[in-house]
């Protein structure tokens, strides 16, 4: 009896749930393993071609080992393996380029928002190339002579610098819609403080003398698209992405002279 | 025919037919080339006399240059004396950087600019060779 005394009032009764804070469930707080962050689409995109890449690179090395055995030996077998290795090398080709594609339209979306309009347009050739590509997954396995196969390479050839043209372009594109992006919010703060009633008027000058180096900007955009149009030889490409990186890269530093003076703008001439 | 004496060497007679008319048989030896004079004994006398002397100095001279040398190694050179840096007085840092007179509604769009900014795109495409097959 004693014992039933000391088991009902000394010992803390245990409940079914617990109320106190501690136990509370936080329903924002996830008690299994730590969330991972959202993988960018591009990113997964990016490792998959980067994987084809790989293979494509194998492939290729292998392709060299067997045409140094068959010049070696000229026999019939090693010739059948050049041409088993040759095929081989460019199906990977072929699914690395198809994967890159694909990563690099996903890519374009990022900034699209800064010219839409020719940013699609660049996704459709993009998309173009691709669907060639994935075309000639299932026509290449399927080559079984030298003839069709120099027939098909020498195809691939003339549309090779079609292809690189394609690719640089949309490369330029991203590039200007990133900068576009920062050049807009930097006319929109200089907007916000032209029109902030405390705003001090010796700023006016100040904020007129944006507008000189934001037409520096464009200049420098229409400068990079214009490189993209220049006109190709038909069997050899001319590269102009490293041109193009030159004015995108001074356009870059035009933006950051046009942040820091509208910061220094905020701190001179707005009342706090 | 009998042998004639003055060809024989050991005579002190010398030999008639080599003797001159005038000529005194009897006349001092001649002289040789063995004899020296007191001049040129003495010349060569001062001759060595200036070359020990010479020789003298020279050895002088280079154990001189010898003791120079090690009493240099062993001397300490002298310090030079120190430079005192011109002091340069820290500019104060401007305004442009200081972010935090920014507004908070600015600050947000310009971080923004400035991480784009340092976004570096490197997307290249693959580098082939177009020519597997041929």
């Amino acid at each position: 009896m004693w014992l039933l005394f000391i088991l009902l009032f000394l010992v803390e009764p245990i409940y079914a749930q617990d109320a106190s804070p501690s136990a509370i469930v936080d329903p924002s707080v996830s008690l299994g393993p730590t969330t991972m962050p959202a993988i960018r689409l591009f990113d997964q995109y990016q490792r998959d071609y980067l994987f084809q890449y790989d293979i494509y690179q194998r492939a290729y090395l292998n392709y060299v080992d067997k045409v140094k055995v068959y010049t070696k030996y000229g026999t019939i077998t090693t010739q059948k393996d050049k041409f088993n290795a040759a095929i081989n090398a460019i199906n990977a080709r072929n699914k690395a380029f198809k994967s890159y594609f694909l990563a690099l339209r996903v890519f374009l979306d990022d900034y699209k928002t800064s010219n839409p309009t020719i940013t699609e347009k660049n996704q459709i050739d993009l998309r173009k190339w691709e669907t060639w590509f994935d075309e000639q997954l299932i026509v290449v396995p399927l080559i079984n002579n030298d003839d069709d196969l120099k027939k098909w390479i020498n195809d691939f050839k003339d549309k090779y610098p079609e292809v690189q043209q394609t690719i640089y372009t949309a490369l330029v594109q991203h590039e200007i819609n990133l900068r576009q992006q920062s050049l807009n919010t930097l006319q929109d703060i200089a907007a916000n403080i032209k029109n902030n009633p405390n705003i001090k008027p010796e700023s006016e000058q100040w904020i007129s003398n944006l507008a000189v180096k934001s037409d520096l900007v464009s200049t420098g955009f229409g400068n990079a698209i214009n490189l993209t149009q220049r006109n190709q030889n038909q069997n050899k490409f001319s590269n102009f992405y490293p041109d193009a990186k030159i004015e995108l890269t001074k356009t870059n530093n035009y933006i950051g002279e046009i942040s820091a003076d509208l910061k220094l703008i905020i701190i001179q001439f707005l009342k706090p | 025919m009998s042998e004639n004496s003055y060809q024989n060497q050991d005579l002190e007679t010398p030999n008639p037919l080599r003797v001159s008319i005038g000529e005194d048989l009897t006349s001092s030896p001649p002289i040789t080339n063995k004899s020296t004079s007191p001049l040129k004994s003495a010349l060569q006398t001062s001759k060595i006399k200036l070359l020990i002397i010479l020789s003298v100095i020279v050895a002088i001279l280079f154990v001189l240059s010898i003791l120079i040398t090690i009493f240099r190694s062993i001397r300490p050179t002298p310090r030079s004396a120190t430079t005192t840096p011109t002091p340069i007085i820290t500019p104060l840092p401007t305004d442009i950087t200081d972010n935090e007179r920014i507004p908070a509604d600015f600050k947000t769009k310009f971080n923004q600019v400035d991480n784009d900014s340092r976004i570096n795109i490197n997307f290249n495409p693959p580098q082939i060779d177009p020519n597997i097959g041929l």
